[in-house]
């Protein structure tokens, strides 16, 4: 190694792929290194190369996959060149969880879902370490109480499914440090979960990191992530390390154009929220700003409920109820964006198909304006009266590429909610779905082209298309732009404010994401456990939210800031040492 | 656990009445009875029947009652004596003539049910680990060779190689001189000697189409991120493949072994008649086209309860190996 303080040194890692199509450069000369207890953040939008990167740490890349370069790594045992090492030899499978551990994105499907949690962990010390039987148990209990897991010994013989999202990471963390690793991969393990959940997460990985003295390897799309917890960070883009420097450095004087550009296009929280003055409980509030009645409402929701059935006796009648919405009430203006937020279960989908009537709501009442003035009560429509107000209210989804049809051309997608509403002139169906093409920003010609033909971003654009097809008046976006990557998303996000100006469209728009609503929503919804917890102007809201969950949720937003990440972190621990 | 077990056992009794009556009805359904077919058969003769000699045939076999009368006499002595009538076709109890069979098709069924499993699992996890190597190839091709050759030729083809080149007797499951003899160690070598062909057949047929499950659950499986923490754990390949993915692909044999039970019973009829098998299947199919109707429920019945048997088994299987069933 170059320097004899490195832990890992990776000096011009490339990584290619021989495809039937040509050669795939998919990592083009990587040079990082990391000393013992430091942070290394990797940030890059999809495709650019970071977890093939961490992949070839551990020699575990694709089969097909062919590298040059270098990659060394100082064990325990004296210094190792990984990728001189045979995949499946005996040097690699020997760091692999021993001394270099991992941990992924997926909670949910990174563990196996038919062995305990126990059995999961308990096989990584048997790999690594003398432990046996009862000493084996100890250790996994004493791991599961390291990463705050209540009840250890109870936890080992649970299974994955039992776990929520948050308890699975902390469990897979235990795996990835039981046998003390002085270098821990980190592949976005922060992405699948909620905000707070998030931050939890974040914390721990942090703590462990700082009393173990260990190297951390964390990618991420996220730039608040790596704020909050980098010492020095990485940005690659589609195979090239395009800026590395400390973390400072790259948030406040970026070199690269394509660092300025991302980091121009984050959404941040604006600057006046209480961020600044967070963990201060409850200074003296202002009293709850009155909110404006809405004008000229075109969607009004009153004591919506929506239960679901969980358990039935033997006669079948219903004895216990999930409220996945329960009595919730807003009002959304004409032109307006009504942004809805909540954490993953909170309720916030349910309540777009309950107002959609993809749900028959057990309760409540939703009032839709169309746009000929007339009022209708959507709860009690049925048939074809329904179908004919779906005209008029469309939704987008999030996932874009399962939403739309593989085996559908893009003309087809586009025109089936014509087909839906009765329009039998293929004609007209293919000039007005041309039509759409180039009002979202794609050309006409590609019509005939099948979904697997258009990058994510592309996709979102056709399915933006196909829902403003029937000309409606209102749109559900729900977590439309979530998957995407921060420049597609902040692209799609003006297409989306573009359209709502030119058509003059309402939009309900659904998310996790609080520094998303805060660029596009003129008001805000937040919900908990299926019930509206506060509701407010954007502005407002940001800066005094009344209830203690926005609060919290507000709070757990990792800021792409590093200096007041680390003031806020600094007075965080100040707090929790004065309480305790 | 041992609840949900005793459960769907109460749950089972229920289900075996109504497919008793509906088997039953089933059994009724064609146009005449027994005795219609028997005077058929007369008349093919040349002989001639009053229609009050049928009429008294009618009332010896308790044919005249109503059908509630009938499907009570021939159910309470199934359930009470365990007695399942008499064959009007072979003037033999059903009973002696269906355990005889049943327990001969039970033991095809299951040694080919073992081979069925033993060809395909391995084969299954080669070709989805080493997915379009030469191999794969090969045993795509093998694979599809054999689900595409009925199992009839196949037995044809053996029956005949056997014979030509190998001089061994062939068709049945005895020889000869052993088949009605007691049972000794030679009887039993002799019946080994003749199993071999139809436990062969019945098991390409089906490995063929199993192993291109496997293939396909493995693909699926290896392709899911708890296989790489696997490996960035510091397992082998070998224990990686073995210990995660194989035991989730296996999930949907487990599933099917509900249904493997009664199709090997009622079993591949005609590879049955070609092998000249005293297996179930073709006493089945005589039972039915000659309106043997306490022969012909009787079997049904049994089947069904191996049915039920079978899913239940299945069930069982999956909770013991799917902690996300067992725990839901």
């Amino acid at each position: 190694m170059k320097n004899d303080e490195n832990l890992l040194e990776i000096e011009d890692l490339k990584v290619h792929f021989d495809l039937r199509q040509g050669r795939l450069h998919a990592v083009k000369g990587v040079n990082l290194s990391i000393k013992p207890g430091e942070v290394l953040g990797v940030v890059g939008e999809s495709g650019s190369g970071k977890s093939l990167t961490a992949r070839a740490i551990l020699n575990l890349m694709p089969r097909s996959a062919q590298t040059s370069g270098s990659v060394r790594f100082r064990g325990r045992g004296g210094e190792v060149s990984i990728l001189d090492q045979g995949r499946e030899s005996k040097t690699m499978r020997e760091l692999r969880g021993g001394q270099i551990g991992m941990i992924f994105q997926e909670p949910m499907t990174a563990l196996s879902p038919v062995h305990s949690i126990g059995q999961q962990v308990m096989r990584t010390l048997t790999l690594h370490t003398d432990l046996r039987k009862a000493a084996l148990t100890d250790r996994a209990a004493e791991l599961m109480d390291l990463v705050g897991l209540p009840d250890p010994r109870g936890m080992l013989d649970k299974y994955p499914h039992q776990l929520s999202g948050g308890m699975r990471q902390r469990a897979m963390i235990a795996m990835a440090l039981s046998c003390n690793p002085s270098l821990l991969l980190a592949d976005e393990p922060t992405t699948a979960l909620d905000v707070t959940t998030e931050a939890q997460i974040l914390d721990l990985i942090r703590d462990l990191q700082e009393r173990f003295n260990m190297g951390v390897l964390f990618i991420t799309h996220n730039f608040g992530v790596v704020a909050e917890l980098a010492d020095r960070m990485l940005v690659m883009n589609h195979g090239d390390v395009v800026e590395t420097g400390g973390v400072d450095d790259i948030f406040y004087a970026p070199k690269d154009p394509y660092t300025q550009r991302l980091l121009s296009l984050i959404p941040r929280l604006p600057e006046t929220s209480m961020a600044d003055n967070r963990d201060d409980t409850t200074p003296a509030q202002a009293a709850a700003p009155v909110e404006a009645p809405v004008s000229d409402p075109v969607l009004t929701v009153k004591g919506l409920k929506m239960h679901f059935p969980t358990a039935k006796d033997w006669r079948g009648r219903t004895t216990q109820v999930l409220k996945a919405v329960d009595d919730v009430s807003f009002t959304i203006g004409r032109g307006e964006t009504f942004g809805l937020v909540g954490e993953s279960g909170s309720g916030k989908s349910t309540v777009a198909r309950s107002v959609l009537r993809a749900y028959e709501p057990t309760g409540g009442s939703v009032q839709f304006r169309a746009p000929d003035g007339a009022t209708h009560e959507l709860t009690t429509m049925t048939g074809d009266t329904l179908r004919g107000m779906r005209r008029h209210m469309q939704m987008v989804f999030q996932d874009p590429y399962s939403s739309l049809n593989p085996r559908m051309t893009v003309e087809q997608l586009i025109g089936e909610p014509m087909v839906n509403q009765g329009e039998t002139n293929s004609n007209q169906i293919r000039d007005r779905a041309a039509e759409l093409l180039v009002q979202v920003g794609l050309q006409p010609d590609m019509l005939s082209r099948y979904p697997h033909a258009f990058s994510g971003g592309q996709r979102q654009r056709v399915g933006i298309a196909r829902a403003l097809v029937t000309n409606p008046s209102f749109v559900v976006l729900d977590e439309s732009v979530s998957a995407l990557d921060v420049s597609i998303a902040a692209q799609t996000i003006n297409l989306l404010k573009e359209l709502q100006e030119n058509l003059g469209l309402t939009y309900l728009f659904i998310t996790h994401d609080l520094s998303m609503v805060a660029n596009f929503a003129d008001r805000i919804g937040v919900m908990q456990k299926g019930k509206l917890v506060e509701t407010g102007d954007t502005g407002a809201f940001f800066a005094n939210p009344q209830d203690p969950y926005s609060q919290r949720l507000l709070n757990a937003v990792p800021i792409p800031d590093p200096r007041r990440a680390r003031a806020l972190r600094e007075r965080r621990a100040a707090l929790a040492g004065n309480a305790a | 656990m041992a609840w949900f077990i005793v459960k769907r056992i109460l749950w089972s009794v229920p289900t075996m009445i109504l497919i008793s009556i509906a088997t039953f009805i089933i059994i009724q359904l064609p146009p005449g009875d027994y005795v219609t077919a028997y005077i058929a058969e007369l008349e093919e003769l040349g002989e001639k029947i009053t229609a009050q000699e049928a009429a008294e045939l009618r009332a010896s076999f308790g044919l005249d009652k109503p059908l509630i009368v009938q499907y009570w006499n021939w159910i309470s002595k199934i359930v009470f004596h365990g007695d399942f009538g008499l064959s009007l076709d072979w003037k033999l109890p059903v009973s002696d003539l269906l355990w005889d069979r049943i327990a001969l098709t039970l033991m095809i069924s299951t040694l080919s049910l073992i081979l069925t499993w033993a060809i395909a699992i391995p084969i299954g996890v080669y070709s989805a680990t080493r997915q379009y190597s030469i191999f794969d190839y090969v045993f795509t091709v093998l694979g599809f060779l054999g689900r595409g050759i009925p199992d009839f030729l196949l037995a044809l083809v053996l029956m005949w190689l056997g014979f030509a080149y190998f001089n061994f007797h062939v068709g049945g499951l005895f020889s000869p001189e052993y088949a009605d003899a007691p049972w000794s160690f030679a009887r039993f070598w002799d019946l080994l000697a003749h199993l071999w062909v139809p436990v062969v057949v019945l098991a390409t047929g089906g490995a063929a189409g199993l192993l291109r499950v496997m293939r396909a659950n493995m693909l699926e499986e290896l392709g899911k991120p708890y296989v790489e923490t696997a490996y960035a754990q510091g397992m082998s390949e070998r224990e990686v493949v073995w210990r995660y993915p194989v035991r989730v692909a296996l999930n949907p044999f487990f599933s099917t072994v509900g249904w493997a039970l009664p199709a090997l019973i009622s079993g591949d009829v005609i590879t049955a008649v070609v092998l000249n098998l005293p297996t179930t299947g073709p006493l089945l199919l005589r039972a039915l086209l000659n309106q043997d109707m306490y022969m012909a429920g009787g079997f049904i019945l049994i089947l069904s309860l191996f049915t039920i048997i079978g899913t239940l088994l299945s069930d069982i299987l999956l909770t013991l190996t799917d902690p996300r069933i067992r725990h839901a």
